[in-house]
């Protein structure tokens, strides 16, 4: 058939035909090798450059309404829980969040607990340090460092506000809003399950913020031991905004020189300088977006005094935070590059502060640094020419102007409010625990495979009652093993996936499961309410031994 | 007319094979697979005359690269659209024949997207072109680096730890492999050290590599064959801090900036090392008679001369300054504020740089690319975000 096509056609038509043919096999193969490139990559959909005006299809943050919300997701292994627990997302203004962030900054939140509650912080200088059992954290902190770390969500990407689904976990094991990566890498709780704490930290948005806060206040009070002091003129006072520098330094991590976590203000590390002030505000505000020219401290400084905006509006008022003027001696001394060493006992600093309208004169008393091994001084050299003399300023003279450091007002404090002791209610409600059966029945087979049930674990009361579920044997499986049950009280947004009340599938892990009948307890914990519920789990393994046909119970 | 029908019929059979054949072969990485032998024409230079610059505009989930003409900035292309890890951009940089892009970015799958997090390198026609991914443990905030015959690069690759130094590795890709092996590209690791390494460029033959490694005992200079060999140290260049590393285009000299204490505090000077067996370290030019910061002292291609910032204090505006023979030729000064060279175009004939707003390093204050020319008339070129300078594509001349 094909032949007598190509008999009748003209030759100079068969050619256009054939290279017509040629080109339409070779854009196919072409579209083929494109999706191909894509599945090199990490995900397969996503990480490969668009076409000219493409538009890019992967990264969205929070899905529309109505978005399915994906099954629980791996957390790749390594972390506290194998698969993500889930997780109440609140409203999208964050309102539920930043009231959170203030309690937690008071100590209000959970005050007293030695794992979520604030240690008293400590003040003074290196050699004089005294503790404070009222001192606070400027909030504007924790709201920065929240909408940094996860944009101030709870839950995976994929979740919408007010629905619930996955915690967020990072490849790091950094989890919820606060990122808490310590004490987070693997199961602490009983027999190498995650411990009742883990799960608090993981599936509440409330306990995350408080481990978060718990960790910067561990984070200041490292000092002087193992990080140094900010604030020397000033007391190392922890009201003051910019003493936080270290300690918000190393919540994202102390390592060495040229690290891409170095977090060093003068590491090469970020490539472009000078550096314009990093924004959470709009792209179009002219300052600084790429998160990563910025060291960590310069990204939450940033963030407090350019706030991020939700439909329009600043999460909060902007809140002005200095850095340390890197000119200045008081500044560049002790962050020279020889004292960037574990315990950094030499990088004591004077409460940072930037110049204004001029660069301050060096301090009187502090000696220059010798000029470097094998510097060769410029004598050998001559230059040709002489330096042209600059065009003055023609207004203004060079006249430093009153900078915060003459006027006597040094640092920043945060003006926000202690909130009022019954927004922490509103933090927790009052959960109640209800499970929905005491006894689940389990059969398990080689032909037939592993069974399962579940079992559904509801919210009586109010609040987000975070639950764990801890089998007494390792043949018991549950999944997901920790989650939330929300209260009615709780806003879900219509068509979110929003189940308020939880579903645990039971399965049996036959390569853990001895012969015969077995019995173990499941036990549901509710942390937050120091309640828990037990169920029974029997199962029934049928193994066939030896012949066929002859079957051992 | 039997014979020569026969004939068409054969032949149009035989360049229909034929077609089908070359095109499974060209699309299975030709004869090297390497990204020029994928694509004939990618990153051609299109018929205009004029110098083009290629530059990247930030997003918060992607990037979009961007080429325009030098005279023309406003009438730009979109080069390709680069999704990622939200907030956490792209570090691009051209190769030295204008031809293709490498990259380096964190994944848009990733959760919850950190500096450290593990970072793919990709490279792709200048055009946006098939993209080919390289590797996915990069390090992100190093930019790759391109051997002078942009058949190779090198990237970085590290693990950090906490109170230490954390190990850290040059690696060299070579994009001729990349097609070969099926297990990926051909990776080579030239220097591995337990301090903080940054790749500083090739030699002009692409016989070495210059590397910088800081250290709490300082920043040091090292250079290491690349094809593989024992790397060593050749000369300190300070007990700080260093950044802004350049080698001039003979590769006899290396700019960069030091910290230097002065009247005003500490300052970053531009210092010149000769590369030619002495070392020699030398500030590039005389101190004001003001306190001054200098900025990216870079090498002008044709003469080999240097340009840089230099903010003095007092100044009205800082233009940036070229050193010849005969002296200190600042450059058409912007209306305020300060410049900072970024990249001399091949020809020498126009300067990108960055323009900032402000008067004080420490509070430079909003900035824009400029693309000065030799008649020094300022173009902007404007955008609606945050951009970074890839380099400068082939003329088309």
């Amino acid at each position: 058939m094909a032949s007598k096509i190509l008999r009748k056609l003209h030759p100079a038509t068969l050619g256009l035909v054939l290279a017509l043919v040629t080109v339409a096999v070779l854009l196919a193969l072409g579209r083929g090798q494109r999706q191909g490139e894509a599945e090199e990559g990490v995900t397969p959909t996503v990480g490969t450059p668009g076409v000219a005006g493409a538009t890019p299809t992967a990264g969205t943050p929070s899905a529309a309404a109505g978005t399915p919300v994906p099954e629980a997701e791996a957390t790749g292994g390594g972390c506290a829980f194998s698969q993500a627990p889930t997780t109440y997302e609140g409203p999208k203004d964050r309102s539920l969040y930043r009231n959170a962030a203030e309690l937690a900054a008071f100590n209000m939140l959970l005050p007293g607990d030695t794992y979520f509650g604030l240690p008293p912080l400590e003040a003074g200088l290196r050699g004089s340090r005294t503790t404070s059992a009222t001192a606070s954290i400027p909030p504007v902190l924790l709201k920065s460092i929240a909408w940094i770390e996860s944009s101030f969500t709870q839950a995976s990407q994929q979740v919408p506000f007010e629905a619930i689904g996955p915690a967020l976990v990072s490849f790091d094991c950094g989890h919820g809003i606060m990122q808490v990566t310590s004490g987070m890498t693997s199961p602490l709780g009983e027999r190498g399950y995650p411990s009742p704490q883990q799960a608090l930290v993981a599936t509440h948005f409330a306990y995350n913020i408080a481990r978060g806060a718990a960790i910067l206040a561990d984070k200041w009070n490292s000092a002087p031991e193992h990080r140094p002091i900010a604030g020397t003129d000033t007391g190392g006072d922890p009201a003051i905004i910019e003493n936080w520098y270290f300690a918000v330094w190393s919540y994202n991590g102390f390592t060495g020189p040229g690290a891409n976590r170095s977090n060093h203000p003068m590491d090469p590390i970020y490539g472009t300088w000078p550096r314009v002030s990093y924004s959470c505000g709009p792209t179009s505000d002219g300052l600084g977006h790429n998160r990563g020219n910025y060291p960590f401290q310069e990204l939450i400084f940033g963030c407090a005094s350019h706030p991020p905006q939700v439909d329009g509006v600043n999460l909060w008022a902007a809140q002005p935070v200095d850095l340390p003027d890197l000119n200045d001696p008081r500044w560049r001394e002790p962050l020279k590059l020889e004292n960037f060493v574990y315990p950094y006992d030499k990088m004591d600093i004077a409460t940072p502060r930037q110049p204004s309208g001029g660069y301050h004169p060096a301090t009187p008393g502090v000696t220059p640094t010798p000029y470097p091994t094998g510097y060769v001084p410029p004598t050998p050299f001559s230059y040709p020419f002489a330096v042209p003399t600059p065009t003055p300023r023609p207004t203004s003279p060079a006249t430093p102007q009153a900078s915060p450091a003459s006027s006597g007002v040094v640092g920043h404090r945060d003006p926000t409010q202690r909130p009022p002791t019954s927004l922490r209610a509103t933090m927790f409600g009052t959960p109640g625990l209800s499970v929905s059966t005491s006894a689940i029945r389990i059969s398990y087979s080689p032909e037939t495979g592993a069974g399962s049930t579940t079992l559904t674990i509801k919210n009586t009361g109010t609040g987000i009652l975070s639950w764990l579920a801890i089998p007494s044997a390792p043949w018991v499986v549950a999944s997901p093993m920790a989650g939330v049950a929300a209260g009615p009280d709780l806003s879900c947004a219509p068509s979110s996936p929003c189940e308020r009340t939880a579903t645990l599938t039971i399965s049996v892990d036959p390569t853990r499961l001895p012969p015969g009948t077995n019995q173990a307890t499941l036990t549901i914990l509710a942390p937050g309410i120091n309640r828990s519920y037990a169920v029974t789990v029997t199962t029934t393994a049928v193994i066939r031994i030896g012949v066929p046909g002859v079957t051992h119970n | 007319m039997a014979p020569p029908l026969r004939l068409a019929r054969l032949l149009a059979a035989a360049i229909l094979v034929a077609g089908v054949a070359f095109g499974l072969w060209q699309l299975a990485g030709g004869i090297a697979g390497n990204p020029a032998d994928l694509l004939p024409s990618a990153g051609a230079p299109p018929a205009s005359g004029s110098a083009r610059i290629v530059i990247n505009e930030f997003g918060i989930e992607a990037d979009t690269l961007w080429v325009a003409p030098a005279d023309k900035p406003s009438q730009r292309q979109v080069v390709a659209v680069v999704p990622h890890a939200a907030h956490y951009g792209i570090y691009a940089t051209l190769s030295p024949d204008g031809r293709y892009i490498a990259y380096t970015a964190l994944s848009p799958g990733l959760r919850d997207a950190s500096s450290d997090s593990p970072a793919e390198v990709r490279v792709m026609g200048a055009d946006g072109s098939y993209p080919r991914l390289l590797t996915t443990d990069a390090d992100l905030l190093i930019a790759p680096v391109w051997a002078p015959d942009s058949a190779s690069l090198v990237f970085r690759r590290s693990q950090s730890r906490e109170n230490a130094a954390g190990t850290f590795e040059l690696v060299r890709v070579s994009l001729a492999d990349s097609g070969q092996a099926a297990a990926g590209p051909v990776e080579s690791t030239l220097v591995t050290a337990e301090a903080g390494l940054f790749p500083v460029g090739f030699s002009p033959d692409g016989e070495r590599l210059y590397y910088t490694q800081v250290s709490a005992a300082g920043t040091e200079l090292g250079q290491v064959a690349a094809g593989g060999g024992s790397p060593s140290l050749l000369a300190h260049l300070g007990d700080d801090f260093t950044r802004d590393w350049h080698l001039s285009p003979d590769g006899a000299r290396l700019a960069f900036l030091a910290p230097q204490q002065s009247q005003a505090g500490t300052v970053l000077r531009a210092m010149v090392m000769e590369l030619n067996g002495t070392f020699q370290l030398r500030p590039a030019l005389p101190a004001a008679d003001r306190p001054a910061q200098d900025f990216n002292p870079i090498w002008h291609p044709k003469d080999g001369d240097l340009t840089l910032g230099r903010l003095t204090l007092g100044d009205a505006s800082a233009p940036a300054m070229r050193v010849d023979a005969s002296g200190l030729q600042p450059l058409e000064a912007p209306s305020q504020g300060f410049d900072v060279p970024l990249a001399w175009s091949p020809d020498g004939s126009t300067l990108a740089l960055r323009s900032f707003q402000g008067d004080l390093e420490s509070e430079a204050g909003p900035w824009h690319l400029v693309l000065l020319d030799a008649e020094g008339q300022r173009r902007e070129v404007k955008t609606e975000s945050e951009i970074s300078f890839v380099g400068w594509a082939a003329s088309g001349k």
